[in-house]
Parts: C-alpha cells; sequence; structure tokens
C-alpha cells in the first residue's frame, strides 16, 4: 500500500514538472555559487599570500619589527567560505603592532581591510550555499508543499482517496518521503556535482586537511534545514482547506524566520544584554594607561626630587641610585598597567562570551538562526574562528612583548634628559606568527545543539502535520 | 466609473484582510526596526561623543598632536535605520601614529567596531531597506498575485467586462486601490515608527540636516512599492492561475533581489579583477621604505663628496654650524633640496599607487553597481543607503578625509620640520614649528544631500521607469485579454 502511494506521489510530482525545475534551478545555482566563492576564495588567498610574503621579505630580524614594519599576524582566508562567507569581510583577519618603538606592553590591533575590497560583496551578500540553501531550497520547500494536501482538498482528490480503504498515517508518510526526496535529490546531486568539480579543479580544502566531516556535517544540516521548512509547508497545508490561504501563510511564516525574527533577535539580546563597543573598551584602555603614567610620572619626580641633582654628571651615585630606583618604580607601573588591561580584558571577552551564548540562544527559535550560525563556524568564518585567533595573536603579542617590546628602557636621567633604548639583540630572527586552524572536534561540539534542534522543529513539524492530517474532517 | 471601480477594489481588499494584515505587519515591524537600529546608533554614538572628548583634552596644541598622532573620528549614522549599508566596515576614524616626523604622517583607516554585533553581522540588520525590498515587497506579492489571474480564475473579471466597463479604467482602478491601502499601510508604519522614537527620547530627528533625507526615503520607497506592485499586476495578467502567478512573482523577486545584485558583484570582480588594500598597503610601505634609504645613501653621497664637510667629525660639523659656516649652511641646503626632491618623489609614488588603485576599485564598482541597477530591489537598497550616510558615498567621502587629513598634517607639522642628516647622527629642527599653536584636525562633515542624491538620481529614474514600464506591460496585456 505505502509503496503505491509513494509511487503515486513520484509519479505526480516528475509529471507536474516540480521536480524537473528544481533539478534545474539546483544544478544551475549550487555549482555556480560554489565556483564563484571558489574564484573569490582564490583571489582572497592570492592577496593573503602576496601581504604575507611581502611582509616576511621586509621583516627578518628583531630591528625590523622595531624600526621598520611593525609587527604583523595574518589569518588565512577559509577554504570552506564557499559553504558559508559568514563574518570573513568582517572579523579581525590581521593584527599589527607599530613600528618605532612603541611604549610597552605593545596591544596588536586587530583589523580587517577585506570589507574595503569587497564593499559591494558585503553589501549585495555573497552567492554561497548557505544563500541558496537559506532563500532558493526554502522557497522550493514551500512551493513543493503548500498544496500537497489543502491542493488536494480544495481539489476533491483527498476525499477520493480516503474514501478507499488507505491508512492515513500511510498516505502523509508517502507524501512526506516522495516530496522530500523531490527536494532533497536534486539538492544533492547538484551539490555532489559541485564538490566533484572542486576536486577537479585542485581542491584548496587540503589546507584544512580535507575537513571532510565539516563538509558533511555542513550538508547534513542543509537537508535537516531544507527538512524543516518541507514538514512547516506539509503542516500549514494540513491545516488549511484551500491552497492560496496555505500558500500566502507559509510566506508570511518565511518572512518572519528568514528575515524578521534572527535580525530582531540579535538586536534584542544586544539591548537586554549589552556588551561595551570595541571602541569604548579601547578608550578605557586609553584613559588606565593615562592616569596609571601619571602616577607613576608624579612617583618618579616625587624620588628625584628627594635625591640631591646631579647635574649633568650621569655617572654620578646620586644619578645611578635615581636611575635604579626609577627601573624599579617604571616596573612596578607596567605590572599594575598590565594586570588592569588583563583584568578588563578578561571581564569583556567572558561578558562577550555569555552575550553571544545568551543571543544564540534567543535566535534559536528559528530554525534558520539553527542553520546560519552552525555553518558560519563549520566553515571557520564564524566566532570560533576568530576566538581562535584572537587567542593566537594575543600569544604573539606575550612572545613579541616578551623578546622585543619589553626591553625597551626609557630613561628620563633625573630631570636633566631622556634616552630610549632597546636592548633586544637586533639582528635576532623576528618572531613569527604562526596560524592555527580551530580544531574541528570543537566547532562539532558547538554545532551540536543547533542540528538537535533542526532535527527537533523536524518533528515537531512533522507530527503536528500528521495529527492534523489524520483529525482531517473529510465530509 | 473610475470612482466606483477604485473603490470596489478598495473594500475587497479590505473586507479580505489583506490591508489588515499589510497594516499590522508594518505598524510593528517598522517601528520595532527603527528602535532597534536607533537605540544601537544612541549606544555608538554616547561612546563617540566620549572619544572625540577625550581625544580634544589629550590633543590641544600642535605638540599633542606630533608626538600622540592625531585622528579624525567618523561620526555613526544618524539615519542608519534607513539602511545599515556598509557602515559596520567603515572606518571609525582616519588616524595617524605618534611621532609625525619630517618625512610626512603616514594616516591609516581604524575600523574599531568589527568585533562587536557578530550575530548583527550574520544574520543582517531590521532596517527600512530590509523591510520595504523583503516584508514589503512579499506583502505586494500576496496583494497582487490574485487581483487578475484570481478574477480570471473565479469568472468575475468576465462578468466585469460583460458590462459596459473601460479596461483601462478597470486596470487603472485596480492598481490605484492596491496602492493607496499599501502606501497607507506604509505611511501608518512609518509614522508609528517616527513616533516610537520621540517619545522614547531617540528621535535623530532634531537635527534638521536628517528631516530631508527621511522624507525622500519615504517617497522613493512608495515608488518602489508603486513598481512592484505593477510589476505584480503584470505577472498576474499575463497568467491564468493565481498560483502560477504567485510561483512567478516569487522567483522574479528571488532572482531581482537577491540573485542578480550578487550576480553582478561577481560579474564585475571576474571582469576588472583587483588587487586587496593589505597588498596595496604593502607595497606603499615598501615603496616608503625604498625611498627612505635611498635618501639616505644620497645624503651620505652628498657628506662624502663635499669638499671641506666630507673630512669633518661630527663634532666639527656640529661646531661649525652654530659657527654659521657657510661651507655648512649650503651644504644644508643642498641637503634641504635633495630632501624635498625625494619627499615629492615618494609622495608622487604613493599618490600613483593609490590613484591606480582606487580608479580599479572604482571601475569594478561602478560596473557591479550598473549591472545591479537592472533589478528595482538594487535602486531602492541604492538611494536609501546614500540618503542615510551608510553607502559608498560615505566611504569615498572618509577616503578623501584620510587624503585630506594627510595633506593637513603634513603642512601643519611635517613640513614645518627640517631634518639635517651628517654622517650617522639626524637632526630635526623644530625652528619653525609652534607646538603651542592649536591642534590640527578635520571636523566631521555628511555627505550633502544634493552629492547623494547626484550619486542616485538614476536610481530614482530607474524605479520612476520600471513603474512605467511594468503599468504599461499590465494594461497592454489587459487590454489584450481574451475573456472568452
Amino acid at each position: 500500500m505505502m509503496r503505491t502511494l509513494f509511487v503515486k506521489e513520484i509519479r505526480e510530482a516528475l509529471a507536474s514538472r516540480r521536480f524537473w525545475v528544481i533539478l534545474a534551478l539546483c544544478m544551475v545555482l549550487i555549482p555556480l555559487g560554489v565556483e564563484v566563492s571558489l574564484k573569490d576564495y582564490q583571489a582572497r588567498l592570492q592577496n593573503y599570500r602576496e601581504a604575507v610574503r611581502l611582509y616576511h621579505d621586509a621583516t627578518k630580524k628583531v630591528q625590523d619589527v622595531l624600526y621598520v614594519s611593525g609587527a604583523k599576524a595574518f589569518a588565512p582566508p577559509s577554504p570552506l567560505s564557499f559553504i558559508s562567507l559568514g563574518l570573513e569581510l568582517v572579523l579581525p583577519n590581521i593584527a599589527e603592532a607599530p613600528a618605532g618603538r612603541p611604549d610597552p606592553p605593545v596591544t596588536m590591533r586587530l583589523g580587517n581591510n577585506q570589507g574595503r575590497d569587497n564593499l559591494y560583496e558585503y553589501f549585495y551578500g555573497p552567492l554561497d550555499l548557505i544563500f541558496v540553501v537559506a532563500v532558493v531550497m526554502s522557497f522550493l520547500a514551500i512551493i513543493l508543499t503548500y498544496g500537497a494536501i489543502a491542493g488536494e482538498k480544495e481539489q476533491g482528490t483527498l476525499r477520493q482517496v480516503l474514501s478507499n480503504p488507505v491508512p492515513r498515517a500511510k498516505v502523509i508518510l508517502a507524501k512526506a518521503t516522495a516530496n522530500g526526496l523531490v527536494l532533497v535529490i536534486p539538492f544533492l546531486l547538484a551539490l555532489t556535482l559541485s564538490l566533484t568539480i572542486l576536486e577537479a579543479q585542485g581542491s584548496p580544502l587540503s589546507a584544512l586537511g580535507g575537513a571532510w566531516t565539516s563538509i558533511g556535517l555542513a550538508v547534513f544540516i542543509c537537508v535537516l534545514f531544507i527538512g524543516v521548512f518541507f514538514n512547516l509547508g506539509l503542516l500549514v497545508s494540513a491545516l488549511t482547506k484551500q491552497a492560496v490561504p496555505a500558500l500566502v501563510a507559509l510566506l508570511l511564516a518565511w518572512v518572519f524566520l528568514y528575515g524578521v525574527y534572527p535580525r530582531l533577535s540579535s538586536a534584542a539580546a544586544q539591548i537586554l544584554y549589552p556588551v561595551k563597543s570595541e571602541a569604548r573598551v579601547a578608550l578605557e584602555k586609553a584613559q588606565i594607561r593615562r592616569s596609571i603614567d601619571k602616577e607613576r610620572d608624579g612617583e618618579i619626580d616625587l624620588m628625584i626630587r628627594s635625591l640631591p641633582d646631579p647635574g649633568k654628571n650621569w655617572q654620578s651615585l646620586a644619578a645611578k641610585e635615581g636611575m635604579k630606583r626609577e627601573d624599579e618604580i617604571r616596573k612596578r607601573y607596567q605590572a599594575k598597567l598590565e594586570e588592569s588591561w588583563r583584568t578588563l580584558e578578561r571581564d569583556i571577552e567572558e561578558r562577550r562570551k555569555s552575550s553571544n551564548a545568551f543571543t544564540a540562544n534567543i535566535a534559536r527559535i528559528s530554525p534558520v538562526s539553527c542553520f546560519i550560525r552552525p555553518l558560519a563556524e563549520l566553515s571557520r568564518t564564524g566566532w570560533l574562528e576568530y576566538e581562535k585567533f584572537n587567542s593566537g595573536v594575543r600569544q604573539y603579542e606575550e612572545v613579541l612583548n616578551r623578546e622585543i617590546f619589553n626591553k625597551q628602557d626609557i630613561r628620563h636621567y633625573g630631570l636633566t634628559g631622556i634616552g630610549i633604548s632597546n636592548s633586544a639583540d637586533p639582528d635576532a630572527p623576528a618572531p613569527v606568527f604562526s596560524y592555527v586552524p580551530t580544531p574541528e572536534e570543537s566547532i562539532v561540539r558547538n554545532v551540536l545543539p543547533d542540528v538537535v534542534l533542526l532535527l527537533l522543529f523536524n518533528l515537531v513539524f512533522f507530527a503536528g502535520a500528521f495529527v492534523a492530517f489524520l483529525r482531517y474532517d473529510a465530509r | 466609473m473610475f470612482k466606483v471601480l477604485y473603490k470596489k477594489e478598495l473594500l475587497e481588499n479590505i473586507q479580505n484582510s489583506r490591508f489588515l494584515l499589510a497594516l499590522v505587519l508594518c505598524v510593528v515591524v517598522i517601528p520595532l526596526g527603527f528602535y532597534v537600529s536607533q537605540k544601537d546608533y544612541s549606544d555608538r554614538r554616547q561612546v563617540y561623543d566620549e572619544i572625540v572628548r577625550d581625544y580634544s583634552e589629550m590633543h590641544k596644541t600642535v605638540g599633542d598632536v606630533m608626538k600622540e598622532g592625531g585622528a579624525a573620528f567618523r561620526p555613526p549614522a544618524a539615519l542608519g535605520f534607513l539602511s545599515g549599508g556598509v557602515e559596520s566596515i567603515l572606518p571609525s576614524s582616519v588616524e595617524t601614529r605618534g611621532y609625525i616626523m619630517g618625512g610626512g604622517a603616514n594616516v591609516d583607516f581604524n575600523n574599531a567596531r568589527k568585533v562587536d554585533n557578530s550575530f548583527t553581522a550574520l544574520f543582517g540588520r531590521l532596517d527600512l531597506a530590509f523591510i520595504v525590498s523583503t516584508v514589503l515587497a512579499v506583502l505586494v506579492m500576496i496583494f497582487t498575485f490574485n487581483a487578475v489571474a484570481g478574477e480570471k480564475e473565479r469568472r468575475t473579471l468576465a462578468q466585469v467586462m460583460a458590462n459596459p466597463v473601460s479596461r483601462p479604467v478597470a486596470i487603472t482602478a485596480k492598481m490605484a486601490a492596491g496602492t493607496t491601502l499599501l502606501g497607507a499601510a506604509f505611511l501608518a508604519g512609518m509614522l508609528a515608527g517616527i513616533l516610537l522614537l520621540v517619545v522614547l527620547g531617540l528621535s535623530p530627528f532634531g537635527r534638521p540636516e536628517t528631516i530631508a533625507p527621511l522624507a525622500v526615503g519615504v517617497g522613493v520607497s512608495l515608488l518602489f512599492l508603486l513598481a512592484f506592485y505593477n510589476f505584480g499586476l503584470l505577472v498576474s495578467s499575463l497568467t491564468r492561475g493565481s498560483i502560477t502567478a504567485m510561483v512567478a512573482l516569487l522567483s522574479f523577486w528571488v532572482a531581482t533581489a537577491m540573485i542578480l545584485p550578487k550576480g553582478s558583484v561577481v560579474a564585475a570582480k571576474i571582469l576588472l579583477p583587483a588587487k586587496s588594500q593589505q597588498v596595496v598597503d604593502l607595497e606603499k610601505s615598501q615603496v616608503r621604505y625604498q625611498i627612505s634609504n635611498e635618501l639616505g645613501a644620497a645624503i651620505v653621497h652628498l657628506t662624502e663628496t663635499t669638499p671641506g664637510i666630507k673630512d669633518m667629525s661630527t663634532d666639527e660639523y656640529f661646531k661649525a654650524r652654530r659657527a654659521k659656516s657657510p661651507a655648512v649652511e649650503a651644504f644644508e641646503k643642498t641637503q634641504g633640496e635633495i630632501q624635498d626632491a625625494f619627499k615629492a618623489k615618494s609622495h608622487a609614488a604613493l599618490d600613483r599607487i593609490d590613484a591606480e588603485f582606487d580608479q580599479r576599485k572604482a571601475r569594478e564598482a561602478a560596473l557591479a553597481r550598473n549591472l545591479a541597477r537592472i533589478s528595482p530591489v538594487s535602486c531602492l537598497v541604492h538611494v536609501l543607503t546614500e540618503l542615510a550616510g551608510t553607502g559608498f558615498m560615505e566611504e569615498a567621502k572618509w577616503r578623501e578625509t584620510r587624503t585630506r587629513f594627510r595633506q593637513i598634517l603634513d603642512r601643519e607639522i611635517a613640513n614645518k620640520q627640517h631634518e639635517i642628516g651628517f654622517k650617522d647622527t639626524w637632526l630635526t629642527g623644530f625652528d619653525k614649528l609652534d607646538g603651542n599653536a592649536a591642534a590640527p584636525g578635520i571636523p566631521p562633515e555628511p555627505v550633502p544631500l544634493e552629492q547623494a542624491l547626484g550619486a542616485v538620481w538614476i536610481d530614482i529614474v530607474l524605479l520612476a521607469v520600471y513603474a512605467v514600464l511594468f503599468f504599461a506591460g499590465t494594461y497592454v496585456a489587459f487590454l489584450r485579454y481574451d475573456v472568452r
């Protein structure tokens, strides 16, 4: 029985050309999107390599860091950005410490000027897989399902079917599986084709050691997401009596779930759980530095005044004693400054982390959010990637401060003069930043709740459609 | 006759609760979008004000700017609720690091708000451009998909046509009634949004420069609604079933609102590839380094070949300098000329790199923009973004500000120093520099409305053309409709 119904549904879908339209759309859009994203990635990669080469050519020794180019750390573009470009154009991909003997401790400034390079891409959005699935496939799911039940009710065919000795459960199961396959098979076919082309062109994925787990999980999430809209379509179709209201209701649901809710949730979370902005943190750090510097200079001044005036004789005992004490005071205040900055940064990082978790949880009410964020994470273009880069930069910064910048001596020689010197070996090789990608396990762990939620959405919507269909009054 | 049909259409749309749906959506979504955008703006504005205050307290004189480095800050866009545009990747300031020396100031962009709101960057903003181009576009589809096709299906159109009703009047009445209702719902939403902002004290309208762009933005949004409504009617007139009309409309919307603009960027990038800013910056720093090495070599050469100077020790040189020896004065004059020549060379080389890069980027951008204009949605978003001051004019403005700021710092600080090199010693002379003079700076100037309109007038004209064209198409399709 189930088989007959399944074959009937499949035949109907094939005869109504829906399958062919979906197949054609998938076959055009998905390979096109992947190809375009790949080209874009290659351009970014080339620029990244060129930037790294230019920097390393100019920065071989410690003296180059100090006097020529400063220190820089680069994050490479993600080869998986064809799945989701995510935050790649927004989050930092370069960290810089200035040349010209900056005051220690030096904080590397994070930046990203890919945004400027890709201004229009940022403006209109990329043609990545996430877009094709979130917009095109979800619409196709809606178009495929709105009339699946409501249409049959309207035409009276459902009544005819149900007047036969057919269990209702089997009818809806056959409908769901047949139409689901009609939707998912073209998608998977197109995706396989795209990945094959990608491999044939000399896949860039080797940079991530294959990353097939991530790709597999991303595809699974895509299928789950398409399933959510598919089952939602069935549910609405089962609840309405006519196809047109079903379509209108589904369109409105799409607008809310895709367009309105995720956008509102991130803004609402920001209002409910505000985190200091980067600009404010930078301002507070500068203010802390100034107030500590002022305190320190006051203490040095007092100390110098308490000693006999050495005149211009910097070799005198008094001058030597002054320099020694000044050194101690400077070290003490430097430690204090580092501690205050660290506390501020730690607080901000913690708050940002919990605020992100809060936002993610609020956003998860919409399946669209459960889809967009994990795919960005799996593509290495999300927040985890930023955190990884940021922690790498902080470690690099410690090395730079320890080996170069903290070796700077600023001596005021009492009230008579200033001397700036750096005792680091100028010819020693410059410390090099090495980029470490985010481990796959931590990404998978991070996206699991979303996968479970997507499964749950599928279950709930399908169960709803199932119950509504069973309760349908055929009269 | 028109009046009767117009009234009938109005009543029909009101009775079948579509108008109510549009009204509720507009009155809820528009104020919500306004509120979250303005709340974000007011928080950023507060930080901006604090930063500017802090900066001006710490940078009162030329000496402060020379030592600490100078900056010009970009205020957040007060009308960001119209369209977030590219604001989050625009620089928050242009700045130079401390110790501006005779070689010239090195002004960079800084963007300090990249890691803020990562979710907003991922999910997008609920600004007016999005609301009109997505939420209202879907409403337009719901209004129009069965406006003609539905009447064909139900055969009511045949009945209407059997009466002595002129077809042009019938279709015009349909268009007028639908757009009146949608326009009314949109305006009600706008009014509710503005009122909410005023009540909550988040209104940006205290600044007179915000009223005109808002009014133009509302007008252009209405024009877009008209164009898209006419397109809906066109599709509905061309199809026989309302479901077919809806599917066609949806496909058109996805294609024009989403795929076409994205495709235009791809096409532009493939046709006119450009280097990245990062590579250009590094090339510039290499040029700078190379020219400064060449300058060093030229000065060493001059020192070693100038008779009377080449045999002096450093101590003797500075002694002779204090004694105003003519040989030293002539040597320093020649050296000054060499330095000026190298400075000019360096500026010319750097400006050439910048100009070439800017030109390539501008060509790429113009191509992407023009291709995207095939879509009415892109036209709308272009206009709203430029009006909001979060678009490409603003970006160009800040590139220009960077150049201007560098020129000001060069004029006020770098060019007033002169450096003299002798063997391994460099001496910087500040005798022309008044360290206590007021600090040089650039107050922020928003892109004037005329200039913004100058960049987007074509989009507005195109929207009007689309509206007329689509209506003309509907008109013809409706006139040719065979009732049988």
